[in-house]
């Protein structure tokens, strides 16, 4: 795999919340690359409507990003940096430092 | 559903097919375990053993949901349920996106088939042994009430 390639993090949104995940190829790159970080295997954060999505989570993406790597958003732009992606709609979205 | 009321567990089936086919509830506690089941009909192969074959929407297996989602590909084989295959749709989607399982049939809804041979103790697809699955409920361990 490029190792310029961005890490992919799955969301997917329900009514209530969304639920958040490495997908299986960036979490094996990121075992690889980074074999002493300790991450969160999914990650739910809660909302009020789904139009909250990105106005609501956009902010908190650099922190769910670092909480499902166990590494800073920094040290991930190294690695060729993080973007959401939202399996029901196949929307991208960059995650920022 | 049977198989979920004899561990404990208690089972609701949607009034509407709206895509779970059950729910799996640990009445204790209240967590809710999602349940998604596909049949298919086995078929023999020629060197012994037998096939069968599934097909899952690609876009709901790659979306991560709390609760997730479990597969339950039930296979039916000389005029009986012969296997269970539980799946965790994390699981299933890792090894298509990492080993490569399944063919993607490309469309407007997109789905992924899987295809299952049972031979001498070894369930494959794609080249992967996919045994630990087999009739395997450890998801769902016995409650004692």
């Amino acid at each position: 795999m490029d190792q310029q390639e961005p890490i992919i993090i799955l969301a997917g949104v329900q009514r209530n919340g969304t639920t958040y995940q490495l997908d299986p190829l960036s979490k094996l790159r990121l075992e690889a690359a980074l074999p002493g970080a300790k991450p969160a295997p999914r990650i739910f954060v809660g909302h009020e409507t789904q139009a909250d999505f990105e106005t609501l989570h956009g902010p908190m993406w650099p922190q769910i990003a670092s909480l499902l790597t166990g590494v800073s958003v920094d040290r991930l732009e190294t690695l060729g940096g993080v973007i959401i992606r939202v399996p029901s709609s196949g929307k991208l979205m960059e995650v920022r430092p | 559903m049977s198989e979920f009321l004899i561990r404990g567990y208690n089972v609701a089936v949607p009034a509407v097919d709206r895509g779970d086919d059950l729910f799996v509830v640990e009445d204790d506690s209240g967590s809710l375990h999602r349940v998604q089941v596909k049949t298919a009909n086995a078929r023999p192969l020629k060197a012994a053993g037998y096939a069968a074959q599934f097909s899952l929407p690609l876009r709901q297996l790659g979306d991560p949901q709390t609760p997730d989602l479990n597969y339950v590909l039930a296979v039916r084989h000389a005029d009986r349920w012969s296997d269970f295959m539980i799946i965790p749709r994390e699981d299933l989607y890792r090894e298509h996106r990492v080993h490569g399982i399944g063919s993607v049939i490309a469309g407007d809804k997109p789905s992924l088939q899987v295809y299952l041979s049972f031979r001498s103790g070894v369930v494959a697809c794609s080249g992967r042994d996919l045994r630990i699955y087999r009739n395997n409920f450890a998801v769902w361990p016995p409650i004692a009430h």
